[in-house]
């Protein structure tokens, strides 16, 4: 695929750049952080690019019980900065380390993550699981900046959120936990056919999956498998015998048969079941596969 | 538009449009060691050094590179004075249509700055997503480890090269 880009756009400044966003009305633009989606489709439209690359958004540093993760910062220092180097965001790591290959992990940025358009993600269902939180900056009125954090958007109407906006920084929560991310492709360097995160906390168990449907908008938790663990026993307890059964169960009534091109609904949604069991298996600290 | 970086090791100015891709501007520029392959990041065979980092130079806007370092396979070493990497792909025989070669050899570069002792884990993750359709990978996951060994011996992978 070729571009038709007229115009490329280096802004210095969170100012400058809303500035650009904000005059760009009629004009395809689009906000470039990594670039990696930028060849890849349906971009044939578009006549400005403004990279991100000047802007100070490439901070990692822990406020309060925060973890705050600049947009800018990308799958591979999620997989060797020590501040991810906690339990918690075990998962966080997996997924920067499952995207594609090194050169592309290069690049690849947790805030480009996030705006992709697509069900075939690594990175969302984890900071799904984790309850992160995103700030999202606007150009304001008389060039002021607005800002808005919101929970990770679930479903399209939620997604509306980021027309328009930039992603500045993703919030994670910190705290004890455990978190873990499992993924199934054709082979190691492809996008996920099926992938599932956990995160146990001491108040609960969130578990979140992609790929139930194409879109970035498919991305769901699963809260009647999630209410099913916590109805169980007093969080952080250990979980029943028979859990596996239990939660499988509960997994394939609340997973949708999604099928496209690659594989068939009925096989998605039983690796899917399979996956989501692995990592809890994993966040609870026992045997994968038994 | 013009694009001003550091091109192994000496300041050039690059020629570029806004939609050109790095991979077109450097082989323009006559550096044709960096192939053109899939043009989607899938195939590793335009892989560059980015101030030190191996990046897919087929979806990297040839301005995005503006004010950086880029170092290509000719940068590392040349027929004269091939590079200890180089030599190892040559005497490991992990060479056969050469398409894939250089993004191999740059891979194998950043990898062994970051990691001088690397293990076969290490190599095959350094080359998943080096596509080749001639030796397979066994041999090229051999050069690596061997040219980490030469590396070793001479220290010269920190430094981005000897030419």
């Amino acid at each position: 695929m070729y571009l038709a880009l007229e115009r490329y756009s280096r802004p210095a400044s969170i100012e400058e750049c809303l500035a650009l966003l904000a005059e760009a009305h009629d004009e395809p633009t689009a906000l470039l952080a990594g670039g990696t989606e930028l060849n890849v489709r349906g971009h044939e439209e578009l006549v400005h690019v403004i990279d991100l690359q000047a802007l100070p958004l490439r901070d990692v540093r822990v406020e309060g019980d925060l973890l705050r993760v600049g947009a800018l910062v990308t799958l591979a220092r999620l997989r060797r900065d020590a501040a991810f180097a906690l339990p918690l965001l075990e998962g966080l790591r997996e997924a920067a380390a499952g995207f594609a290959v090194v050169a592309l992990q290069n690049r690849s940025t947790v805030g480009g993550r996030v705006c992709t358009d697509r069900g075939d993600q690594d990175l969302p269902p984890v900071l799904a699981a984790l309850g992160a939180k995103l700030r999202l900056l606007r150009p304001g009125r008389a060039g002021a900046v607005d800002e808005q954090v919101i929970d990770y958007p679930l479903g399209a109407a939620a997604r509306r959120a980021l027309r328009g906006a930039l992603v500045a920084e993703v919030l994670l929560p910190l705290g004890e936990g455990q978190g873990a991310y499992r993924r199934f492709s054709r082979t190691a360097v492809d996008a996920p056919l099926c992938n599932a995160a956990v995160v146990r906390r001491p108040s609960g168990v969130r578990i979140a999956v992609n790929l139930q449907g194409p879109r970035a908008a498919h991305l769901k938790r699963l809260g009647d498998t999630e209410s099913l663990i916590a109805s169980w026993h007093a969080p952080g307890a250990a979980f029943p015998q028979g859990w596996r059964e239990a939660v499988r169960l509960s997994l394939m009534t609340e997973l949708e048969p999604w099928g496209d091109a690659w594989v068939s609904g009925e096989y998605r949604q039983d690796v899917t079941a399979t996956l989501v069991v692995r990592a809890l298996a994993r966040v609870l600290g026992e045997e994968e596969v038994l | 538009m013009k694009v001003r970086l550091t091109l192994n090791g000496e300041p050039a100015t690059l020629t570029c449009a806004p939609w050109e891709f790095l991979t077109e501007a450097l082989r323009r520029h006559g550096l044709i060691g960096t192939k053109r392959g899939c043009e989607t990041g899938d195939c590793g065979a335009c892989s560059v050094l980015l101030d030190g980092e191996e990046v897919a130079s087929c979806i990297l806007l040839a301005a995005q590179a503006d004010g950086h370092a880029v170092t290509t396979v000719e940068g590392l070493g040349g027929f004269e004075r091939p590079h200890p990497i180089q030599e190892a792909f040559v005497d490991a025989t992990a060479v056969q249509c050469g398409y894939c070669t250089p993004g191999m050899v740059i891979a194998t570069q950043a990898l062994l700055a970051q990691n001088p002792a690397p293990t076969e884990r290490d190599a095959r993750e350094c080359l998943a997503g080096h596509l080749c359709r001639c030796t397979g990978y066994v041999k090229p996951i051999a050069a690596v480890l061997q040219a980490a060994e030469r590396c070793r011996a001479g220290d010269v992978a920190k430094t981005g090269g000897r030419s």
